[in-house]
Protein backbone atom coordinates (compact mmCIF):
# COMPACT_ATOMS: atom_id res chain seq x y z
CA UNK A 1 0.00 0.00 0.00
CA UNK A 2 2.52 2.69 0.77
CA UNK A 3 4.51 1.80 -2.74
CA UNK A 4 1.22 2.45 -4.35
CA UNK A 5 0.53 5.51 -2.43
CA UNK A 6 4.07 6.59 -3.32
CA UNK A 7 3.78 5.87 -7.08
CA UNK A 8 0.58 6.78 -7.85
CA UNK A 9 -0.93 9.63 -5.85
CA UNK A 10 -0.16 12.91 -3.93
CA UNK A 11 -0.91 11.83 -0.60
CA UNK A 12 -2.38 14.27 1.23
CA UNK A 13 -3.33 14.40 5.23
CA UNK A 14 -6.03 16.59 7.05
CA UNK A 15 -7.22 17.12 10.64
CA UNK A 16 -11.20 16.42 9.39
CA UNK A 17 -12.31 18.73 12.40
CA UNK A 18 -11.32 21.97 10.54
CA UNK A 19 -14.15 21.90 8.77
CA UNK A 20 -16.49 22.10 11.70
CA UNK A 21 -15.89 25.09 12.32
CA UNK A 22 -13.39 26.95 10.10
CA UNK A 23 -13.54 28.99 6.46
CA UNK A 24 -10.98 29.18 3.92
CA UNK A 25 -10.87 28.20 0.70
CA UNK A 26 -9.17 25.17 2.04
CA UNK A 27 -11.17 23.84 4.46
CA UNK A 28 -14.28 25.12 2.19
CA UNK A 29 -13.35 23.05 -0.60
CA UNK A 30 -13.29 19.85 1.71
CA UNK A 31 -16.46 20.57 3.04
CA UNK A 32 -17.98 20.90 -0.25
CA UNK A 33 -16.47 17.81 -1.27
CA UNK A 34 -17.68 15.76 1.83
CA UNK A 35 -14.38 13.77 1.56
CA UNK A 36 -13.01 14.25 5.31
CA UNK A 37 -14.45 12.49 8.52
CA UNK A 38 -15.16 15.35 10.86
CA UNK A 39 -14.71 13.78 13.58
CA UNK A 40 -12.46 11.04 15.38
CA UNK A 41 -13.03 8.53 13.25
CA UNK A 42 -10.65 8.45 10.29
CA UNK A 43 -11.93 9.14 6.41
CA UNK A 44 -10.31 8.02 3.04
CA UNK A 45 -10.66 9.14 -0.47
CA UNK A 46 -9.70 9.46 -3.64
CA UNK A 47 -10.12 12.96 -5.07
CA UNK A 48 -9.02 15.57 -7.84
CA UNK A 49 -7.27 18.49 -7.98
CA UNK A 50 -10.40 20.33 -9.94
CA UNK A 51 -12.39 18.95 -7.17
CA UNK A 52 -14.16 15.39 -7.70
CA UNK A 53 -14.42 12.76 -5.62
CA UNK A 54 -13.58 9.26 -7.10
CA UNK A 55 -13.82 6.74 -4.37
CA UNK A 56 -13.82 5.72 -1.17
CA UNK A 57 -10.86 4.10 0.90
CA UNK A 58 -11.99 0.86 2.75
CA UNK A 59 -9.97 0.98 5.69
CA UNK A 60 -10.55 -2.45 6.91
CA UNK A 61 -7.09 -3.71 8.51
CA UNK A 62 -6.20 -6.07 6.47
CA UNK A 63 -4.18 -4.59 3.11
CA UNK A 64 -6.02 -6.21 0.52
CA UNK A 65 -9.10 -4.93 0.58
CA UNK A 66 -7.53 -1.05 1.31
CA UNK A 67 -5.21 -1.56 -1.56
CA UNK A 68 -7.82 -2.82 -3.68
CA UNK A 69 -10.41 0.40 -3.29
CA UNK A 70 -7.46 2.80 -4.12
CA UNK A 71 -6.73 0.66 -7.28
CA UNK A 72 -10.46 1.44 -7.52
CA UNK A 73 -9.65 5.08 -7.60
CA UNK A 74 -6.99 5.00 -10.09
CA UNK A 75 -9.58 3.24 -12.47
CA UNK A 76 -11.80 5.71 -11.75
CA UNK A 77 -8.97 8.06 -12.14
CA UNK A 78 -8.37 6.55 -15.40
CA UNK A 79 -11.95 7.19 -16.99
CA UNK A 80 -12.18 11.20 -16.45
CA UNK A 81 -11.43 13.00 -19.50
CA UNK A 82 -7.97 14.20 -20.29
CA UNK A 83 -9.13 17.75 -19.57
CA UNK A 84 -9.60 16.59 -15.87
CA UNK A 85 -6.03 14.68 -15.14
CA UNK A 86 -3.53 15.47 -18.17
CA UNK A 87 -0.35 16.94 -15.99
CA UNK A 88 -1.14 21.06 -16.50
CA UNK A 89 -4.61 21.01 -17.47
CA UNK A 90 -6.53 21.96 -14.01
CA UNK A 91 -5.72 25.51 -13.12
CA UNK A 92 -5.98 25.42 -9.33
CA UNK A 93 -7.17 29.26 -7.70
CA UNK A 94 -5.20 30.85 -5.21
CA UNK A 95 -5.02 30.07 -2.11
CA UNK A 96 -5.83 33.32 -0.67
CA UNK A 97 -5.87 34.02 3.78
CA UNK A 98 -6.17 30.92 6.01
CA UNK A 99 -8.53 31.39 9.02
CA UNK A 100 -6.44 33.24 11.41
CA UNK A 101 -8.11 30.75 13.90
CA UNK A 102 -6.33 28.03 12.30
CA UNK A 103 -3.04 29.82 10.89
CA UNK A 104 -1.02 28.61 14.07
CA UNK A 105 -1.54 25.02 12.80
CA UNK A 106 -0.86 25.49 9.94
CA UNK A 107 2.86 27.58 10.65
CA UNK A 108 4.34 27.99 13.74
CA UNK A 109 5.56 31.35 15.15
CA UNK A 110 8.77 32.35 13.08
CA UNK A 111 12.03 31.41 14.39
CA UNK A 112 10.23 28.12 16.32
CA UNK A 113 12.05 24.93 16.27
CA UNK A 114 10.77 21.47 15.49
CA UNK A 115 11.15 18.41 17.33
CA UNK A 116 9.92 15.27 16.67
CA UNK A 117 8.76 13.15 19.97
CA UNK A 118 8.01 9.92 19.81
CA UNK A 119 6.75 7.96 23.31
CA UNK A 120 7.36 4.15 23.65
CA UNK A 121 6.26 1.39 26.06
CA UNK A 122 9.31 -0.22 27.09
CA UNK A 123 9.72 -3.46 29.54
CA UNK A 124 12.94 -5.22 31.02
CA UNK A 125 14.79 -8.17 30.32
CA UNK A 126 15.87 -10.34 33.27
CA UNK A 127 19.04 -8.44 33.44
CA UNK A 128 17.32 -5.41 34.23
CA UNK A 129 18.31 -3.59 30.88
CA UNK A 130 15.55 -2.28 28.70
CA UNK A 131 13.91 -4.24 25.86
CA UNK A 132 10.68 -3.44 23.48
CA UNK A 133 7.53 -4.93 24.49
CA UNK A 134 5.84 -8.11 24.07
CA UNK A 135 2.64 -9.28 24.33
CA UNK A 136 3.21 -10.98 27.45
CA UNK A 137 3.74 -7.52 28.87
CA UNK A 138 -0.14 -6.29 28.47
CA UNK A 139 -3.02 -7.50 30.85
CA UNK A 140 -4.87 -10.87 29.41
CA UNK A 141 -7.65 -8.76 28.46
CA UNK A 142 -5.70 -7.37 25.73
CA UNK A 143 -4.13 -10.67 24.43
CA UNK A 144 -6.91 -13.23 24.91
CA UNK A 145 -10.08 -12.55 22.60
CA UNK A 146 -12.46 -14.84 24.41
CA UNK A 147 -12.68 -12.18 27.40
CA UNK A 148 -14.09 -10.08 24.99
CA UNK A 149 -12.18 -6.87 24.71
CA UNK A 150 -10.22 -7.07 21.88
CA UNK A 151 -10.93 -9.08 18.50
CA UNK A 152 -7.26 -10.66 17.86
CA UNK A 153 -4.39 -11.45 19.74
CA UNK A 154 -2.70 -9.16 17.90
CA UNK A 155 -4.01 -6.06 19.11
CA UNK A 156 -0.96 -5.69 21.86
CA UNK A 157 1.28 -4.96 18.42
CA UNK A 158 -0.26 -1.59 18.00
CA UNK A 159 0.94 -0.74 21.54
CA UNK A 160 4.48 -1.60 21.36
CA UNK A 161 5.12 0.55 18.24
CA UNK A 162 5.94 3.91 18.96
CA UNK A 163 3.28 7.02 18.81
CA UNK A 164 4.74 10.20 18.05
CA UNK A 165 3.86 13.92 18.55
CA UNK A 166 5.57 17.11 18.26
CA UNK A 167 7.29 19.96 19.95
CA UNK A 168 7.88 23.55 19.61
CA UNK A 169 10.87 25.41 20.82
CA UNK A 170 10.58 29.03 20.69
CA UNK A 171 13.24 31.59 19.30
CA UNK A 172 13.65 33.43 22.63
CA UNK A 173 14.03 29.60 24.83
CA UNK A 174 16.71 28.44 21.76
CA UNK A 175 18.09 31.75 22.49
CA UNK A 176 18.02 31.10 26.42
CA UNK A 177 20.46 28.05 25.89
CA UNK A 178 22.95 29.34 23.45
CA UNK A 179 25.22 31.52 26.02
CA UNK A 180 27.51 34.03 24.35
CA UNK A 181 30.25 33.14 26.25
CA UNK A 182 30.10 29.33 27.16
CA UNK A 183 32.60 28.26 30.05
CA UNK A 184 33.35 24.66 30.37
CA UNK A 185 31.12 23.28 33.26
CA UNK A 186 28.98 26.44 33.01
CA UNK A 187 25.57 25.46 34.11
CA UNK A 188 22.23 27.29 33.95
CA UNK A 189 18.17 26.25 33.39
CA UNK A 190 16.32 24.88 30.80
CA UNK A 191 13.91 27.79 29.96
CA UNK A 192 10.95 27.87 32.31
CA UNK A 193 8.75 28.12 29.56
CA UNK A 194 9.45 24.99 27.80
CA UNK A 195 10.23 22.89 31.02
CA UNK A 196 6.41 23.40 31.48
CA UNK A 197 6.15 22.31 27.91
CA UNK A 198 7.41 18.85 27.98
CA UNK A 199 6.45 18.41 31.83
CA UNK A 200 3.00 19.29 30.76
CA UNK A 201 2.18 18.13 26.96
CA UNK A 202 5.16 15.51 26.55
CA UNK A 203 5.35 13.10 28.87
CA UNK A 204 2.08 11.27 28.80
CA UNK A 205 1.61 7.86 29.33
CA UNK A 206 -1.70 8.26 27.37
CA UNK A 207 0.17 9.66 24.39
CA UNK A 208 -0.94 7.99 21.11
CA UNK A 209 -3.77 5.97 23.37
CA UNK A 210 -5.94 8.56 24.55
CA UNK A 211 -7.04 12.18 23.38
CA UNK A 212 -6.77 13.61 27.09
CA UNK A 213 -3.80 14.95 28.29
CA UNK A 214 -2.80 13.15 31.09
CA UNK A 215 -0.79 15.64 33.20
CA UNK A 216 -2.72 19.15 31.95
CA UNK A 217 -2.06 20.71 35.38
CA UNK A 218 1.41 19.97 35.17
CA UNK A 219 3.73 23.15 35.72
CA UNK A 220 7.61 23.77 35.77
CA UNK A 221 7.63 22.91 39.52
CA UNK A 222 7.17 19.56 38.41
CA UNK A 223 10.65 18.95 37.85
CA UNK A 224 14.01 19.97 37.20
CA UNK A 225 15.87 20.41 33.47
CA UNK A 226 19.63 21.51 33.87
CA UNK A 227 22.22 22.21 31.21
CA UNK A 228 25.69 21.83 31.05
CA UNK A 229 28.86 23.21 29.08
CA UNK A 230 30.00 20.38 27.96
CA UNK A 231 32.44 21.71 25.34
CA UNK A 232 33.37 25.35 24.32
CA UNK A 233 36.36 25.76 22.64
CA UNK A 234 35.12 25.43 18.69
CA UNK A 235 32.54 26.82 17.12
CA UNK A 236 30.08 23.83 18.10
CA UNK A 237 29.20 24.70 21.74
CA UNK A 238 28.07 21.22 23.41
CA UNK A 239 25.64 20.90 25.96
CA UNK A 240 23.82 18.04 28.17
CA UNK A 241 20.64 17.99 30.02
CA UNK A 242 20.02 16.33 32.80
CA UNK A 243 16.99 16.43 34.63
CA UNK A 244 13.82 14.39 36.02
CA UNK A 245 9.95 15.08 36.52
CA UNK A 246 7.29 13.80 38.99
CA UNK A 247 4.38 13.52 37.38
CA UNK A 248 0.87 12.42 38.97
CA UNK A 249 -3.11 12.79 38.37
CA UNK A 250 -4.83 11.26 40.87
CA UNK A 251 -7.88 10.95 38.93
CA UNK A 252 -10.10 10.89 41.73
CA UNK A 253 -13.45 10.87 39.31
CA UNK A 254 -12.86 7.46 38.92
CA UNK A 255 -13.10 6.31 42.30
CA UNK A 256 -16.66 6.74 41.63
CA UNK A 257 -17.38 5.97 37.97
CA UNK A 258 -15.65 3.85 35.60
CA UNK A 259 -16.24 1.78 32.44
CA UNK A 260 -18.14 -1.50 33.35
CA UNK A 261 -15.64 -3.17 31.20
CA UNK A 262 -12.68 -1.12 32.06
CA UNK A 263 -13.48 -1.94 35.73
CA UNK A 264 -13.79 -5.39 35.27
CA UNK A 265 -10.74 -6.19 33.93
CA UNK A 266 -8.23 -3.31 34.95
CA UNK A 267 -5.44 -4.65 37.13
CA UNK A 268 -4.03 -1.27 37.88
CA UNK A 269 -4.15 1.46 40.36
CA UNK A 270 -6.63 4.44 39.69
CA UNK A 271 -3.73 7.19 40.23
CA UNK A 272 -1.44 7.85 37.31
CA UNK A 273 2.31 9.00 38.55
CA UNK A 274 5.19 8.97 35.99
CA UNK A 275 8.66 9.82 37.10
CA UNK A 276 11.12 9.72 34.80
CA UNK A 277 14.79 11.07 34.78
CA UNK A 278 16.15 12.59 31.72
CA UNK A 279 19.13 13.31 29.47
CA UNK A 280 19.79 14.87 26.48
CA UNK A 281 22.68 16.33 24.35
CA UNK A 282 22.65 20.02 22.81
CA UNK A 283 24.68 21.86 20.39
CA UNK A 284 24.60 25.16 19.04
CA UNK A 285 26.86 26.70 16.10
CA UNK A 286 28.46 29.65 18.50
CA UNK A 287 28.76 32.02 15.92
CA UNK A 288 25.24 31.75 13.89
CA UNK A 289 23.56 31.23 17.25
CA UNK A 290 21.72 28.21 15.52
CA UNK A 291 20.74 25.03 17.18
CA UNK A 292 22.22 22.26 15.59
CA UNK A 293 21.01 19.37 18.05
CA UNK A 294 18.50 18.79 20.57
CA UNK A 295 18.04 15.26 21.59
CA UNK A 296 16.49 13.98 24.45
CA UNK A 297 14.92 11.11 26.43
CA UNK A 298 13.11 10.37 29.50
CA UNK A 299 13.39 7.29 30.74
CA UNK A 300 10.78 5.92 33.94
CA UNK A 301 8.13 4.40 35.58
CA UNK A 302 4.24 4.80 34.83
CA UNK A 303 2.37 3.60 37.71
CA UNK A 304 -1.71 3.24 36.20
CA UNK A 305 -3.65 2.15 33.59
CA UNK A 306 -2.15 4.74 30.98
CA UNK A 307 -6.18 5.76 29.82
CA UNK A 308 -8.64 6.42 32.41
CA UNK A 309 -11.71 5.41 30.44
CA UNK A 310 -10.19 2.00 28.78
CA UNK A 311 -7.70 -0.29 28.65
CA UNK A 312 -5.74 0.87 25.88
CA UNK A 313 -2.21 0.21 26.46
CA UNK A 314 -2.22 -1.41 30.19
CA UNK A 315 0.12 -3.40 31.01
CA UNK A 316 0.75 -6.01 33.81
CA UNK A 317 2.60 -5.03 37.24
CA UNK A 318 2.57 -2.31 39.11
CA UNK A 319 5.30 -0.45 37.36
CA UNK A 320 6.02 -0.35 33.61
CA UNK A 321 8.92 1.41 31.79
CA UNK A 322 8.14 4.22 29.19
CA UNK A 323 10.63 5.81 27.30
CA UNK A 324 10.42 9.12 25.10
CA UNK A 325 12.71 10.58 22.33
CA UNK A 326 12.94 14.30 21.32
CA UNK A 327 15.01 14.68 18.01
CA UNK A 328 15.15 18.19 16.36
CA UNK A 329 14.14 18.44 12.87
CA UNK A 330 16.69 20.19 11.09
CA UNK A 331 15.08 19.97 7.83
CA UNK A 332 11.68 19.72 8.08
CA UNK A 333 9.21 18.32 5.45
CA UNK A 334 5.93 19.25 4.99
CA UNK A 335 4.51 16.55 7.79
CA UNK A 336 7.26 17.98 9.75
CA UNK A 337 5.05 21.03 10.48
CA UNK A 338 1.67 19.05 11.99
CA UNK A 339 0.85 21.25 15.02
CA UNK A 340 2.02 19.40 18.69
CA UNK A 341 -0.95 17.60 20.36
CA UNK A 342 -0.52 20.01 23.21
CA UNK A 343 -1.11 23.06 20.79
CA UNK A 344 -5.01 21.50 20.89
CA UNK A 345 -7.12 22.88 23.09
CA UNK A 346 -9.91 20.41 23.89
CA UNK A 347 -9.74 19.13 20.24
CA UNK A 348 -9.76 21.88 17.37
CA UNK A 349 -9.18 24.58 19.26
CA UNK A 350 -5.66 25.94 18.39
CA UNK A 351 -4.58 27.64 21.55
CA UNK A 352 -0.67 28.40 21.51
CA UNK A 353 -0.65 31.29 24.65
CA UNK A 354 -1.56 28.16 26.37
CA UNK A 355 0.91 25.63 24.68
CA UNK A 356 4.05 28.25 25.02
CA UNK A 357 2.58 28.99 28.50
CA UNK A 358 2.33 32.64 28.21
CA UNK A 359 -1.08 32.23 29.55
CA UNK A 360 -1.25 31.90 33.38
CA UNK B 1 20.39 26.96 65.71
CA UNK B 2 19.38 23.23 65.53
CA UNK B 3 16.04 24.10 65.35
CA UNK B 4 16.47 26.50 62.47
CA UNK B 5 18.65 24.12 60.16
CA UNK B 6 15.55 21.85 60.98
CA UNK B 7 13.24 23.83 59.79
CA UNK B 8 15.19 24.61 56.95
CA UNK B 9 15.92 21.52 55.40
CA UNK B 10 12.08 20.48 56.16
CA UNK B 11 11.03 23.58 53.52
CA UNK B 12 13.51 21.99 51.35
CA UNK B 13 12.10 18.98 51.48
CA UNK B 14 8.21 19.97 51.10
CA UNK B 15 9.51 22.34 48.04
CA UNK B 16 10.90 19.44 46.08
CA UNK B 17 8.51 17.48 43.97
CA UNK B 18 8.16 14.64 46.00
CA UNK B 19 9.29 10.96 44.37
CA UNK B 20 7.98 7.56 45.47
CA UNK B 21 11.57 6.65 44.64
CA UNK B 22 14.19 8.36 43.05
CA UNK B 23 14.66 6.95 39.78
CA UNK B 24 18.26 6.33 38.65
CA UNK B 25 19.95 9.16 36.53
CA UNK B 26 20.26 7.28 32.93
CA UNK B 27 23.77 5.98 32.16
CA UNK B 28 25.25 8.91 29.70
CA UNK B 29 27.08 5.64 27.59
CA UNK B 30 22.78 3.86 27.84
CA UNK B 31 22.11 7.23 25.71
CA UNK B 32 22.96 6.10 22.42
CA UNK B 33 21.32 2.60 22.72
CA UNK B 34 18.06 4.10 24.34
CA UNK B 35 17.62 6.76 22.01
CA UNK B 36 17.50 4.69 19.22
CA UNK B 37 15.62 1.91 20.86
CA UNK B 38 12.88 4.28 21.58
CA UNK B 39 12.45 5.67 18.30
CA UNK B 40 10.87 3.92 15.62
CA UNK B 41 12.28 0.84 13.84
CA UNK B 42 12.65 -0.51 10.57
CA UNK B 43 9.59 -1.56 9.44
CA UNK B 44 7.63 0.32 12.28
CA UNK B 45 5.35 3.01 11.47
CA UNK B 46 5.65 2.55 7.22
CA UNK B 47 2.66 4.90 7.15
CA UNK B 48 4.94 7.61 7.78
CA UNK B 49 7.13 6.92 4.67
CA UNK B 50 5.07 8.28 2.15
CA UNK B 51 6.04 12.05 1.62
CA UNK B 52 2.45 13.54 3.35
CA UNK B 53 1.48 16.95 2.30
CA UNK B 54 -0.54 18.71 5.05
CA UNK B 55 -2.05 21.35 2.65
CA UNK B 56 -4.86 21.28 0.25
CA UNK B 57 -3.61 23.85 -1.85
CA UNK B 58 0.05 22.39 -2.21
CA UNK B 59 -1.69 19.00 -3.10
CA UNK B 60 -4.13 20.30 -5.20
CA UNK B 61 -1.29 22.32 -7.10
CA UNK B 62 1.27 19.26 -7.24
CA UNK B 63 -1.70 16.93 -8.71
CA UNK B 64 -2.37 19.23 -11.59
CA UNK B 65 1.42 19.68 -12.15
CA UNK B 66 1.83 15.97 -12.07
CA UNK B 67 -0.97 14.82 -12.87
CA UNK B 68 -2.39 12.56 -10.64
CA UNK B 69 -4.98 12.09 -8.00
CA UNK B 70 -5.09 12.88 -4.83
CA UNK B 71 -5.22 10.03 -2.06
CA UNK B 72 -6.74 12.68 1.27
CA UNK B 73 -6.44 10.56 4.58
CA UNK B 74 -8.47 12.12 7.55
CA UNK B 75 -8.77 12.17 11.46
CA UNK B 76 -9.17 14.06 14.03
CA UNK B 77 -6.53 15.96 15.86
CA UNK B 78 -3.10 14.82 14.47
CA UNK B 79 -3.97 11.80 12.98
CA UNK B 80 -2.85 10.07 10.82
CA UNK B 81 0.31 11.47 11.28
CA UNK B 82 0.37 11.95 15.01
CA UNK B 83 -1.59 11.51 18.17
CA UNK B 84 -5.38 12.12 18.31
Amino acid sequence: MVRLVKAKFIPLAVDGRVINKYHDSEVDFLRDLKCVANGAHGEVWVITAGGKRLERGEMIPDSKTFQASLERGLKAWAALPQSDRKAGAVQVPERGAIDPKRAVAVAPPEGTLIVRVHNRQLGRNAAGECRHTVPDDYIPALRDPKLGVVATAGTTNLFSQPANDMMWITKAEALAMMPTSPRKGQTFKVPATLCERIFRFQLDPGRGLSEADSFPNATVNAGQLQLTVEEASGSEVRLRLDGFASLNNPRAYLQQSQNPTTKKFSQSQIPLEYQPRLLGYLAYDAAKKVLTRFDMIALGDVRGRPVDENLFGERVGEANLLGVAFELVTDPKPADYLSPKGLRDGGDNYNLPRYLGLKK
Amino acid sequence: MRSAKLVIGMLVLFAMPALAEAPKPIPPDQFDNLFKMIKPQAGELRFQEIPWLMSVHEARKKAAEEGKPIAIWSGSGGAPLGVC
